[in-house]
């Protein structure tokens, strides 16, 4: 049982660095009393939690171990500021430079951040009202990273925008990684009655340090307001990220949910959308591009709470060298949800003989006048499609390329701005392209395709 | 919807049509579960050395293990101490001869619609009836030895085949499996056997009926069906008990062996006592079904029609080996009341240009759960392996719930997998559409619903499907509104 001992010695480190933390003078002494308590308590989730079937642990231990393995120096110094502006520049979307929030390893920076704009009220963890740190939902599947996030959180953020406000201007946030840390990024956001906001959120990591991350982030709908919210996850290769999503949506919201994965050794995304409030909709979409030995795992649950919900999932992968990805989506709707129309489909692309996916699309459903559908296909380039355009000129790479971009093309185009489109369309291709010639190679190599008439016209 | 309503108020009204107990004088062991009972089952049967050291050693794991939660079924714990493990019919009865067996137990089989004299002489269907614990009639033994296939009880074929018997048993599902299969192969009593001859195309369709007798009885079947090379069986099950206040155990283990080119149909018609209306007594069906396509180019088909059982959790599964083997799981689960089914397949696809179809209709009326949940896994080396899985939910009522709990892995770039699964109910207006032209809106469920498991009948060899549809008909009535 080594990856139980290796659990055993995360937990303890956890406990052991929170120890020398002080937790006294802290804004928030009680909470993360409280979750400490909660933490020595509790063990670290394991195979045998359903969501946490698919996850290799070794990613998190062996980074945790490095993390930990010198508590004195567990927060280092990080990059000195003009190193950090630069960085800061490259990465900031050019519609939002004026709406731009960043935090590095995990802390809210105020000085980096460039905010004006009176309809938003952004708030740091010194000056936030104490209900915005939500933490007391015990229901929660993930009070461990929960606790954990409290338990290290040095700063963050809480964004409030004002009832009837439509704000034109999409907002950034931009997270920076840069060193070997355990990093604890934290916010709240809340979209009042009538509103309607756009966000984009980055995350970006230096080459070669080996962070982890662990978000955890709320959003509350309330009525009729609208939140669109796009993540690009390009962090670094050799980190582990963990992240927490939950959503409540209150009558007539809506909430468009588009995620991307390009990034990080091993990411695990846990994404809870909450439908409280009767004629709410949620529109999840996702896409993993993930080559070289990276992993990435969606959870993604929805509850129908109430009637006359609608929601639409829609995930989508790209799976080449040894990468492993996991689609674990749940539709659940409750005894008193008539009239739910719920959609749920993931559609994989598997380009190497050692990639490998597990799909898992559940349906929940306790009650009777309903219409729900989900959907899983796994497979590889259309041989016909890939011929029709090489008999058209194209070179095999590019015909492999451009079937490729069509398959992402259906969730990189619900990107609203352009800059933040061609940002993430590159670097879908960047983790295709290092396999295409070698995807192609294996497909002319494959035993059926050989047989087949194409395989002449190939040579 | 009044009428809808009475209509199948009437439905859920009916009686369990199997529920008489039959007055047999019955040997059985006192209640308990320990070294002791299993020697003593092994030499009641006389058995070889072998078949006991497989008992004993399924014992000490079965010690060692707990039973599993992670089923989406909820029952108090079984006491394994409370059960009887071996319930037999007192009279001696001679399996060569039919004028022998209790006249008691044939009446009881003809109430079942299985009067085993006319099967006898009815072309086409071998009979092994199963009472309680021990194999009571077998049918057209004779005609069958001639062109070399065996078709016996288990216990006989461990008198009689030892040698087939010893190279088979446990090579699908090992002993230490899971909690309930390893309990089988501790305490089983009977089943079936066959083994079907290299280049033999079975002649007729083999069918075993089961039946619980006894109150507080557990029953305890294993079946082993062999077919070897160039080959094809059909088999049918079907299975009833009497009605009782106190839940029994049914755990079975079914293990099934496909050589090169040859194929296995296995169909189930499960129609255990389910319980009355407030879910007191029942059937809890706890099965493992195993299929292995051990040669290139071999087939297994598994049909199940599930009705009865207060709680169903089983999932007839196929482990592809062979290159080109191909699996087929069909399916319609209904339940009714407070029944709870747990129920779907695995398809273990490990040989290359391995197929599998997965169609599941699962149907839940009352305050039913149905749950479907299956495993579909790609290994490295299967390469174009390709399954197409079609899970169907009809609710039927705002109190039941259907859930879905597929689980793909696929570890193989040239697999082609497909996935998809909807979930509705009887809509008013097809309903009315149907009354419109005449038909009566019992009629009119009923034939909804058998276009709605359509897929899954029309792989049930022939009187089967009728009498599948009448069935669901019969289980259904009064449960729209």
């Amino acid at each position: 049982m080594k990856s139980n001992q290796d659990s055993i010695k995360f937990e303890e480190s956890i406990i052991r660095t929170a120890s020398k933390q002080d937790i006294e003078n802290s804004s928030i002494k009680d909470l993360k009393k409280k979750a400490l308590e909660f933490i020595s308590s509790n063990s670290f989730p394991n195979k045998k939690n359903e969501e946490w079937k698919y996850y290799d642990f070794k990613d998190l231990f062996s980074n945790s171990s490095n993390i930990f393995s010198d508590t004195e120096t567990f927060r280092q110094e990080a990059l000195d500021k003009k190193e950090l502006v630069m960085l800061v520049d490259k990465y900031v979307f050019r519609e939002s430079s004026e709406n731009l929030i960043v935090t590095v390893n995990g802390v809210y920076r105020e000085d980096l951040s460039n905010f004006n704009n009176n309809d938003i009220e952004i708030s740091n963890l010194s000056n936030c009202k104490s209900d915005q740190l939500i933490d007391t939902d015990s229901s929660s599947k993930d009070q461990y990273l929960r606790s954990l996030n409290t338990l290290f959180i040095e700063n963050a953020f809480f964004i409030k925008v004002a009832k009837n406000k439509k704000i034109d201007k999409t907002l950034q946030v931009l997270h920076i990684s840069n060193q070997n840390s355990f990093n604890q990024i934290r916010s709240a956001i809340e979209i009042a009655e009538g509103s309607s906001l756009d966000m984009v959120i980055s995350y970006v990591g230096l080459e070669d340090s080996s962070y982890i991350s662990n978000a955890v982030i709320d959003c509350h709908l309330a009525k009729n307001s609208n939140l669109n919210f796009t993540k690009i996850q390009n962090d670094s290769s050799n980190s582990v990220t963990l992240y927490s999503l939950d959503v409540k949506q209150d009558k007539d919201s809506n909430f468009d949910f588009n995620s991307f994965h390009f990034g990080a050794k091993s990411s695990r995304d846990q994404i809870t959308v909450d439908l409280n409030g009767t004629n709410s909709n949620a529109n999840l979409n996702g896409l993993y591009v993930v080559n070289q030995s990276r992993k990435t795992h969606q959870i993604i649950t929805v509850n129908h709470n109430v009637e006359r919900c609608t929601s639409k999932q829609l995930f989508k992968g790209i799976i080449s060298d040894e990468a492993r990805a996991e689609f674990n989506g749940m539709i659940e709707v409750k005894k008193n949800a008539k009239l739910t129309d719920a959609k749920q489909l993931n559609n994989n692309l598997l380009l190497s003989p050692k990639a490998h996916i597990d799909s898992r699309p559940q349906l929940n459903i306790l009650t009777d006048d309903v219409k729900c559908a989900h959907g899983s296909t796994i497979g590889q380039l259309n041989e016909e499609e890939l011929f029709y355009l090489q008999s058209r000129g194209f070179n095999k790479s590019d015909a492999f390329v451009t079937l490729t971009y069509s398959f992402c093309q259906e969730i990189l185009n619900k990107i609203k701005l352009d800059s933040v489109k061609n940002y993430a369309t590159n670097l879908a291709f960047n983790n295709i392209s290092t396999d295409s010639n070698g995807a192609l190679a294996k497909l002319a190599n494959n035993d059926k395709f050989k047989k087949s008439r194409y395989a002449k016209n190939l040579k | 919807m009044s009428n809808t309503q009475n209509n199948l108020e009437k439905l859920q009204n009916q009686k369990y049509k199997y529920g008489f107990t039959s007055d047999i004088e019955t040997e059985s062991f006192p209640k308990g579960l320990s070294e002791d009972v299993i020697r003593k089952i092994s030499s009641i049967k006389n058995e070889p050395k072998f078949m006991t050291d497989f008992r004993l050693k399924a014992y000490k794991q079965f010690l060692d293990m707990e039973a599993p939660t992670w089923a989406n079924v909820d029952f108090p714990k079984i006491d394994m101490q409370e059960i009887i493990y071996y319930s037999a019919p007192k009279t001696k009865i001679s399996k060569d001869s039919l004028d022998e067996v209790d006249p008691e137990i044939l009446k009881t089989y003809s109430k079942l619609g299985i009067p085993i004299e006319e099967q006898m002489r009815l072309e086409g269907i071998a009979v092994d009836a199963i009472f309680d614990s021990v194999s009571v009639a077998n049918t057209h033994k004779k005609a069958l030895a001639e062109i070399g296939i065996i078709f016996c009880s288990i216990s006989e074929a461990i008198q009689e085949h030892p040698e087939l018997v010893k190279k088979y048993i446990g090579t699908v599902i090992p002993s230490s499996d899971n909690y309930f299969a390893t309990l089988n192969s501790a305490v089983f009593s009977d089943g079936t056997f066959v083994y079907i001859p290299p280049n033999t195309k079975c002649p007729l369709e083999l069918s075993t009926n089961f039946r619980i007798n006894t109150e507080g009885s557990g029953q305890f079947e294993r079946t082993l069906i062999i077919c070897d090379e160039n080959s094809y069986v059909s088999y049918l099950e079907g299975c009833t008990a009497p009605a009782f206040d106190t839940n029994q155990l049914h755990a079975a283990n079914v293990e099934l062996i496909v050589m090169k080119n040859a194929e296995i149909k296995y169909s189930t018609v499960q129609n255990w006592y389910a319980g009355d209306e407030n879910g007191k007594g029942g059937i809890y069906n706890f099965v493992t079904k195993r299929a292995i396509c051990q040669g290139d180019n071999s087939k297994v088909s598994w049909t199940q029609v599930e009705t009865g059982s207060a709680i169903t959790w089983k999932y007839p599964s196929c482990i592809l080996k062979g290159d080109n083997s191909i699996g087929e799981f069909y399916s319609v689960a209904l339940t009714n009341n407070l029944q709870q089914a747990d129920t779907g397949t695995k398809m273990i696809h490990l040989g290359k240009n391995t197929k599998s179809t997965i169609v599941s209709k699962g149907i839940s009326a009352g305050r039913s759960d149905n749950t479907y949940r299956g495993l579909v896994k790609i290994g490295p080396n299967a390469a174009n392996a390709r399954n197409y899985t079609q899970c169907d939910s009809m609710l039927i009522g705002s109190k039941c719930s259907a859930n879905t709990t597929p689980y793909i892995e696929v570890s193989n770039n040239t697999a082609n997998i497909e996935h998809e699964a909807s979930t509705s109910k009887i809509s008013e207006d097809q309903l009315f559409y149907l009354n419109q032209r005449g038909i009566s809106t019992e009629d009119a469920i009923s034939t909804i619903i058998s276009g709605f498991c359509k897929d899954v009948f029309k792989e049930l060899p022939g009187e089967f499907a009728a009498e599948a549809n009448q069935l669901m008909a019969l289980k259904l009535e009064n449960s729209v509104g």
